[in-house]
């Protein structure tokens, strides 16, 4: 017979309270729904709702009395929602770092500051680099225009994973979240996980030579077309302009 | 020194029929191409940069690959012999747990490495989007071991004799003196790729035998999760130019605010 729900314990931030509540919750031998996104009920019983399989699928994992909940802090607008919901249900939400404290391991050497060069998620337009590309060269292009034009310039996991960008210009799932008025995507296949934080522009515009890519599935606008030949002529107009 | 990493080979999701998705119930990834898990595959190039930097101080230095098989058919043996072509000294077959119960792999896992203890457990982050996660806490748990998340980097440090990782947490990078037995999860790494061997190196791979294990058995019950589509596609207006010109005419228009 089920257990009454009566608590939830819920961690939502960054990276750091992620691993406090994954450390909390496996210390207790609790149960840990991570990477949730909202409560919801379905045939009588809550359930926690996450993206499985890439973002392909939405998951409702049924909820026990005392499982530990984990958001992202790039989900917090879900925060509102869920709090709603429980308060409804007689649920209490308990914050988790209020029961533990940041995950620190011993043996710290060295700390240094990462020096990020810009917030993707806070930018109003963002150039969007895919492996589509092809070079590393080509991706500096791509940055290089950018800068000429004000914009950020954001990669899809692969580019930053082939050495051609550095990691905190990934958007997506596992990167920036974007809430840009304008993001225009080149040479981007339009994986799942990518779109994830790409589709949060206002406006997405694809460039891809192939018409069947997933992206213009996802965006707003798309031009089929090399975007070697679109990148090359953006080049050229800014240098006329200048 | 003894290195152990944790890795899953996946279907590659964007591979798969966008049809396939239109029914959850009835996914089939079997005719998917097949890859490690992201994550994990930047695990296992640590483990051997690892390795590599302890032999070059003149130290021992063991790997071992240990998988909890492939609940979803997932099961490549080529993918599996590379490891012993990347220099792997051997890979573990663990039998697969079911999908959604985090615990029951950690416990299979934990199980193994009671029995076969090493001095260092790799494992990525998470398989890939959508994965829980949990494996690495619950197996740290587990095995009483310290957890070290978001790795980039590891090596051994023949001067001060310890194993060194360098983490990247909130902001900062962190450098730590890794203490024995530890479960060090695997993020942005500086290295996301398995390295590349030479075909006499695959040829052979081919020779070599898996080592299997039966781990104590691990009942966490865990229901699975009712599955679903969300239909979010936008309604894309296809555009279409005269020349390369004319497109970057109306993209710098749009850029510029100056164009709807």
């Amino acid at each position: 017979m089920m257990n009454k729900m009566e608590c939830l314990t819920l961690f939502c931030g960054g990276l750091e309270v992620q691993t406090a509540g994954k450390v909390y919750a496996a210390a207790k031998g609790l149960t840990c729904h991570t990477d949730i996104i909202g409560l919801e009920m379905a045939d009588g019983k809550l359930h926690g709702k996450r993206k499985l399989y890439s973002t392909h699928l939405d998951g409702l994992f049924p909820l026990e009395n005392g499982d530990v909940l984990i958001l992202d802090e790039k989900k917090k607008d879900c925060l509102e929602e869920m709090a709603a919901m429980a308060t409804q249900l007689g649920i209490t939400l308990t914050d988790g770092m209020s029961l533990t404290a940041v995950h620190e391991p011993s043996g710290l050497l060295h700390t240094e500051e990462i020096v990020k060069t810009e917030d993707l998620s806070a930018a109003k337009l963002v150039l969007l680099g895919g492996k589509g590309l092809g070079t590393k060269a080509n991706f500096e292009r791509l940055e290089a225009l950018a800068e000429k034009l004000g914009a950020s310039c954001g990669c899809t996991r692969p580019v930053a994973m082939a050495g051609w960008a550095s990691y905190d210009k990934v958007v997506g799932l596992s990167g920036s979240i974007l809430g840009a008025d304008v993001c225009i995507a080149f040479g981007v296949s339009g994986a799942a996980p990518l779109m994830a934080g790409a589709t949060g522009a206002k406006r997405l515009i694809a460039v891809n030579n192939d018409p069947k890519a997933q992206i213009f599935g996802r965006c707003s606008e798309g031009i089929v077309a090399d975007c070697l030949e679109i990148l090359t002529a953006l080049e050229q107009q800014i240098e006329q302009e200048v | 020194m003894k290195i152990g990493v944790c890795f899953k080979i996946v279907p590659d999701y964007e591979t798969l029929l966008a049809e396939e998705w239109e029914n959850p119930n009835q996914l089939d990834f079997t005719y998917a191409k097949k890859m490690y898990g992201c994550f994990d595959e930047a695990a296992l190039e640590m483990g051997l940069r690892m390795a590599d930097s302890l032999k070059a101080a003149g130290q021992t230095a063991e790997t071992v690959a240990v998988t909890c098989g492939a609940p979803e058919g997932a099961v490549s043996e080529s993918l599996l012999r590379a490891l012993f072509a990347a220099g792997y000294d051997d890979v573990v077959l663990l039998p697969a747990c079911e999908s959604f119960v985090s615990r029951n792999t950690a416990k299979s896992l934990a199980s193994y490495f009671t029995e076969h203890p090493v001095d260092l457990i790799l494992t990525g982050r998470m398989v890939g989007p959508g994965d829980s996660g949990m494996v690495p806490a619950y197996l740290a748990g587990e095995l009483g071991a310290e957890l070290y998340p978001e790795a980039v980097s590891a090596s051994w440090n023949d001067a001060e004799s310890r194993a060194e990782i360098t983490c990247k947490e909130a902001g900062f990078l962190k450098q730590y003196a890794v203490s024995s037995g530890a479960v060090c999860t695997v993020g942005d790494a500086e290295a996301s790729y398995l390295r590349l061997f030479p075909l006499k190196a695959r040829m052979e791979a081919k020779k070599r035998v898996f080592s299997e294990y039966e781990p104590e058995k691990a009942d966490f019950a865990g229901e699975e999760p009712i599955l679903r589509m969300e239909k979010t596609e936008a309604e894309c207006s296809f555009l279409e130019y005269k020349s390369a010109e004319e497109t970057a005419g109306f993209l710098l228009g749009v850029l510029k605010g100056e164009t709807e």
